[in-house]
């Protein structure tokens, strides 16, 4: 075994076996640094950052609301329309920014899963959710953020108007529907299936450390950023793809329109190639090995998605390439390591990205979900978008996490 | 491990359909499921009752296909 002394507190791992065997090291947590994730974060005390049996605890309780048969609703019975809706009217307008659209979409359906309570037809409504889930974006990036500083000050204000205008009518309604149902007044079908209603049926057991109804409000913010910004992000990024490879392989346009199995390909390919999140960090609570590399206790741990996911020794000489219909080893995920693994691997990624589709196309059940985000593309690019000539498509710039885009404007050849 | 966490309150399912083959639920519950080449997707052990039942829920959690389900005594899905 070698020796490996930390060099200014962090070991990096960039190739993708490394990175899966650390996933799966139960002495590597992200409860890595208390002090960035304090008050005034929404990642104060929400399950993604737990560690050990309060972690394993809080996810028992919030991975009900990720069930099959509620991602089947979502994907065949909630969605649909609200698609309809907001692509319809981007596409009369001729022009939309991309970014945003992706946002409004994703968080009609993270809102309604999380528990916060808007109305469809309102169109501030989605507008206010998406400008929070834009803000919790840039808190919960802090580690990464250029100034952290200046984003610890917003998230104080934001987080106290997202409490008042979203947070706190949406639990206290839950907190009454609640009691109706304890008194035997409304039946359990009327109570909201989300993750804010389960955490407050939930909320008096010790174990899960819900001691105030702030940090049940962000335990289910979380779930609103986690649900919206990544799933926009992902299809910002899946057209671009498409339209730097429309030359190259102009077939691929019409077979994302036509064939929701491919846009889900793209979508993991992008996925892989393009991680919201390119590199994450551990900390090594005790002393470990991931392979031949010795771990010493405390050590900060970097995982490089970026690079683990273009592992030549996985994917291939052309991994750096879009290629949705690349040849994949088996056991390994068409995303690569995007979704994380091992007990903190992405709860919504189902949601997002769909179940992983089984190594012969053909075997795909009538139960295969595609996830939203394919869904989202096929609507889109069934209305052939272009990048907008006028109007910017940029980079968002204000963390490390160099895949994300602030604006991506689109003009749609066809408005029919 | 205590008595009152293992296995013999809860009940475990594989759905070898949606079972893609990582092996992470082997990896996590190593008593509770084994890859099957043979059926094309991972299984439950005999041994599953000596798995401590925080590792099948872990294994459910992890499993990127959301293809295993644990019951409660009563047949209630718990994951």
């Amino acid at each position: 075994m070698r020796m490996v002394e930390p060099i200014t507190d962090e070991i990096v791992f960039a190739d993708y076996d490394s990175i899966q065997r650390a996933f799966f090291d139960r002495h590597l947590s992200r409860t890595f640094d208390k002090r960035t994730y304090d008050e005034g974060n929404i990642r104060d005390g929400v399950v993604s950052i737990m560690h050990g049996s309060r972690h394993r605890s809080r996810r028992r309780i919030e991975n009900t609301q990720f069930r099959i048969e509620d991602l089947r609703s979502y994907e065949h019975v909630l969605f649909p329309p609200i698609v309809e809706r907001f692509v319809t009217a981007a596409v009369t307008d001729g022009e939309a920014d991309l970014f945003r659209l992706g946002s409004v979409l994703a968080v009609a359906l993270a809102a309604k899963r999380a528990g916060f309570d808007y109305v469809l037809e309102e169109s501030r409504d989605l507008d206010d959710l998406v400008s929070y889930v834009e803000a919790f974006a840039q808190i919960s990036a802090i580690v990464d953020a250029r100034d952290p500083d200046a984003v610890r000050e917003m998230a104080k204000e934001v987080l106290r108007n997202f409490k008042e205008q979203f947070g706190v009518p949406s639990l206290r309604r839950r907190q009454r529907l609640l009691e109706a149902h304890a008194n035997g007044e409304i039946d359990e079908r009327e109570l909201p299936r989300d993750i804010m209603a389960s955490l407050l049926r939930h909320r008096d057991d010790p174990e899960l450390g819900l001691t105030d109804d702030f940090g049940v409000i962000r335990a289910a913010a979380i779930y609103l950023q986690g649900g919206t910004h990544t799933s926009a992000q992902t299809l910002v990024n899946t057209v671009d793809l498409l339209l730097d490879a429309k030359e190259r392989r102009p077939d691929y346009w019409d077979r994302v329109a036509t064939d929701a199995t491919f846009a889900q390909r793209c979508i993991h390919e992008t996925l892989r190639l393009r991680p919201t999140t390119p590199r994450a960090k551990r900390r090594a609570e005790k002393a470990t090995a991931v392979g031949d590399v010795m771990i010493p206790e405390g050590a900060m741990v970097v995982l490089d998605f970026h690079a683990g996911n273009r592992d030549v020794n996985v994917f291939g000489a052309d991994a750096d390439i879009f290629d949705p219909d690349r040849e994949i080893p088996a056991g390994v995920h068409r995303w690569g390591l995007s979704f994380g693994g091992g007990s903190h691997i992405c709860p919504g990624r189902a949601v997002a990205g769909g179940l992983p589709q089984p190594s012969v196309a053909a075997q795909l059940g009538d139960g295969h979900l595609f996830g939203l985000v394919a869904k989202m593309l096929q609507a889109i690019v069934r209305h052939n978008p272009e990048r907008h000539p006028q109007k910017p498509q940029a980079r968002d710039d204000r963390t490390e996490r160099f895949t994300r885009w602030d604006e991506y404007w689109v003009i749609f050849e066809d408005r029919t | 491990m205590n008595g009152s966490s293992r296995m013999s309150r809860y009940r475990a399912e594989v759905d070898a359909h949606r079972c893609v083959e990582t092996g992470d639920c082997e990896r996590i519950a190593p008593t509770g499921f084994a890859l099957d080449p043979a059926h094309g997707s991972a299984r439950v052990l005999p041994t599953v009752g000596d798995t401590p039942v925080d590792e099948l829920f872990d294994a459910a959690n992890a499993c990127p296909a959301q293809a295993i389900r644990i019951f409660d005594g009563r047949g209630n899905p718990l994951s």
